[in-house]
């Protein structure tokens, strides 16, 4: 029974909602409407968990000093932090202290790892892009190209980077459209199967 | 690397559960490494932790005699030589070395030994009785004795008390006879006497501790009161001289023995001092293309070269459109901005935004800003700050909304509006004149559509455009135009801005030159800079592995 009802509700949810889509009836459209709001409040409940979830697990990793247990004390006085002053301001989120937390800590930080890839991504470039194949000389082609086009736009060069246009708008596009219709035909078989039973991404 | 076994995903090492689809990584019912208590799956033969073999050891009675480790044995009259002539000590050394070195040995021999007690078996001696054996003629032949010594023997056997057996050897060939053999002569050591104790083994000898005194005799008291009476307590000692502590015998020689001491105590050798190396060839091509690029962002930072070109390069398609959507909005236009993307895509996806919201400023829009991301409502407030947008009368934040495609769908399917209290103030959205007459999405002109994932990007299309018929233009970071440009194409988005060079072609058919007008020349300088990477990487390296 306990792995009856998840399924029963899950099937008859996502049919509901399915049917939503094609079929135009108030009684439908009230039920789908419902169900897809209460998605939502589910939604935001999930960060409350993931909330508990990043606080116990590091306050474990504390007690038991595990390797890195410092860094999990930042995390939590970080985390309490923002959360006191987000609920101790009137304004809530929007208070100066958060909003200086996020602009001049979160934001920052944020930045600079990803920032940090690009300098990663030319060191893997300079090893990976190697002319031992046909097709791995076709890639360092095509990437010269793309990269040599994007430099030259700007640049009285500009004329070059018709031919990076090119390729984007012709073999890379076709590219990504069957990357498209596979990731929807994928999409579709995953739905089928969870609609059906067979998947179960809920209860597993 | 650990595959889920449900979606495949690869997760780091040791963990537990899969990042995609949070299914457990290891089983709870499977087969527990006896050396790192990891959980494996049952059909695993090895350790997927630390490789260890996960089939069970099997007991020193079923191990076949081959397999049981080999010892070296000393034959049983070194032994008892040992025992005899050596030193206590020594005794003691070599019973600990085969404590740690043979516990395997020590417990077949136990268990070999309690069989033996319990369950006499036959055992047939076989000796060359070489010694014990009268001196036997030249032509007399030499025989081999089998002794018994069980009585649970067939009649046949038990009737012969003693069996000969004619040894007789070959005589070797006569090509071997020729054959000299050096190194068998040289293999052959004299061994030193076993009483003999080489100097650094005599470090090792303890110092032999004094006999424990007995116990002093009680004094009777002489004097006082007392005087006579034995067994009285002591006065109690304010002040006593340390003992007199024994050092230990110093030996010249003890290093040059120290590395049979290690091997007989079985103690690590001392590391080697560790010495500073250069770091390898590899790391320091690295260092210096990272420093290479950092030179190649920061020097056209500071002198504010190049700048765009003089010429007049054809304005991408996408861009052209997006411009001309925006351009024919009557004034005081309703527009939904999203703003989905992250803090770290802030830097590209501001220099995108900032010109499309300063365009619409112009045009007299009214601007909702709205989020998928729960950080999307702080960036999109900053940023309406900073082009200058006045709150409630010009632009309102409408906050976050959860739950992506089920938010989307929910969000074009209401027939009522359904954000009715604004983000910043928690004002009803009914207290702002300027948006009173918005009631669902349909009422909106323009979607502006600035994501950093294809996920929202896509979310928006399908679940919001295709349910009404308001125009969406979209602007994203540079790595997801190839995605986006299909439903350019398509005719689903009527604009598309691909990252920081559409954003600076954006500024120059505005007419206002802003950051991406700034940033994208430096972008495109240190983009050639990487491309002249890539191809002396590829020139020098050329088919080589790494």
């Amino acid at each position: 029974m306990r792995k009856v009802i998840p399924i029963l509700v899950a099937v008859l949810s996502g049919l509901t909602v399915l049917a939503d889509f094609f079929i135009t009836h108030p009684i439908l459209d009230l039920v789908g409407r419902t169900l897809l709001q209460w998605a939502m409040i589910v939604a935001a409940f999930a960060f409350v968990a993931g909330l508990l979830n990043i606080f116990f697990t590091h306050t474990s990793r504390v007690f038991h000093r595990e390797k890195g247990w410092g860094y999990s004390i930042v995390v939590i006085l970080a985390m309490w932090a923002v959360l006191v002053f987000g609920f101790l301001e009137p304004e809530g989120p929007h208070g100066y202290v958060v909003s200086w937390i996020f602009r001049y800590v979160q934001y920052p930080l944020q930045a600079t790892v990803m920032a940090l890839l690009a300098f990663f991504a030319l060191s893997a470039g300079y090893r990976a892009f190697r002319r031992r194949t046909l097709e791995s000389t076709i890639m360092l082609l095509t990437t010269s190209l793309v990269l040599l086009g994007y430099a030259a736009i700007m640049t009285d060069l500009w004329p070059m980077s018709a031919l990076k246009e090119w390729i984007l708008s012709v073999p890379a596009m076709a590219g990504v459209r069957g990357i498209l219709l596979g990731v929807a035909l994928g999409i579709t078989a995953t739905g089928l199967r969870i609609l059906i039973g067979m998947d179960k991404p809920y209860s597993d | 690397m650990i595959y889920c076994p449900n979606c495949g995903t690869a997760n780091r090492e040791g963990s537990r559960y899969c990042n995609q689809c949070g299914a457990p990584l290891t089983p709870e019912e499977g087969i527990k490494c006896q050396i790192c208590g990891a959980i494996n799956s049952p059909e695993n033969e090895k350790c997927t932790n630390c490789g260890a073999s996960l089939k069970p050891a099997p007991s020193p009675e079923e191990k076949p005699a081959e397999e049981l480790p080999k010892v070296p044995v000393f034959p049983e009259e070194i032994i008892l030589t040992l025992e005899e002539e050596a030193p206590d000590f020594l005794a003691d050394l070599r019973a600990k070395a085969q404590e740690v070195v043979l516990p395997e040995e020590e417990r077949v021999e136990e268990e070999a030994e309690e069989e033996k007690e319990e369950e006499p078996i036959i055992i047939l001696e076989e000796r060359y009785e070489e010694e014990e054996l009268p001196p036997t003629p030249a032509e007399e032949k030499p025989t081999v004795t089998v002794e018994y010594r069980e009585e649970e023997l067939p009649d046949w056997l038990k009737e012969a008390k003693e069996i000969v057996l004619p040894l007789e050897p070959s005589p070797p060939a006569d090509w071997l006879k020729e054959v000299e053999i050096p190194w068998l002569e040289e293999e052959i050591v004299e061994v030193p006497a076993l009483a003999e104790i080489p100097p650094w083994l005599e470090a090792l000898r303890p110092i032999e501790e004094a006999p424990a005194a007995p116990p002093p005799e009680e004094e009777a008291e002489e004097k006082g009161v007392l005087q006579g009476l034995k067994g009285l307590l002591k006065p109690a000692t304010i002040f006593e001289p340390p003992e007199k502590i024994p050092l230990r015998r110093e030996v010249a020689e003890l290093s040059l023995g120290s590395e049979e001491i290690q091997k007989l105590v079985k103690l690590k050798p001392a590391a080697p001092a560790v010495k500073i190396k250069a770091p390898p060839k590899e790391i320091r091509t690295h260092r210096l293309i990272h420093f290479i690029l950092f030179l190649a962002v920061l020097i056209p930072m500071l002198i504010g070269w190049p700048s765009m070109p003089s010429g007049s390069p054809p304005t991408p398609l996408g861009v052209e459109k997006f411009f001309q959507t925006v351009e024919a909005l009557p004034p005081g236009s309703f527009v939904l901005v999203a703003f989905d993307y992250e803090p770290y895509m802030a830097g590209e996806m501001e220099a995108v935004a900032y010109p499309v919201l300063a365009h619409l400023k112009g045009k007299g829009c009214h601007v909702a800003l709205i989020s998928l991301n729960p950080m999307g409502p702080a960036l999109a407030q900053a940023l309406g700050e900073r082009v200058g947008l006045r709150y409630g009368e010009e632009f309102i934040n409408l906050g976050y909304i959860p739950g992506v495609e089920a938010g989307l769908r929910a969000l074009g399917t209401s027939e009522d509006w359904l954000v009715r209290y604004d983000y910043l103030q928690g004002k009803p959205l009914d207290s702002f004149p300027a948006f009173q007459s918005i009631k669902g999405l349909k009422d909106w002109n323009l979607i502006v559509l600035f994501s950093g994932q294809s996920s929202t990007l896509l979310g928006w299309i399908e679940q919001v455009g295709s349910v009404i018929e308001v125009p969406m233009v979209a602007g994203v970071i540079s790595g997801l135009k190839p995605y986006a440009e299909p439903y350019l194409n398509s005719g689903q988005l009527k604009g598309l801005l691909g990252g920081m060079t559409d954003a600076a072609f954006y500024e120059a058919v505005l007419g206002k030159p802003s950051e991406a007008t700034r940033a994208a020349p430096v972008q495109a300088f240190a983009l050639l800079i990487a491309l002249l990477v890539i191809l002396a990487g590829s020139l020098t390296r050329g088919g080589s592995h790494a």
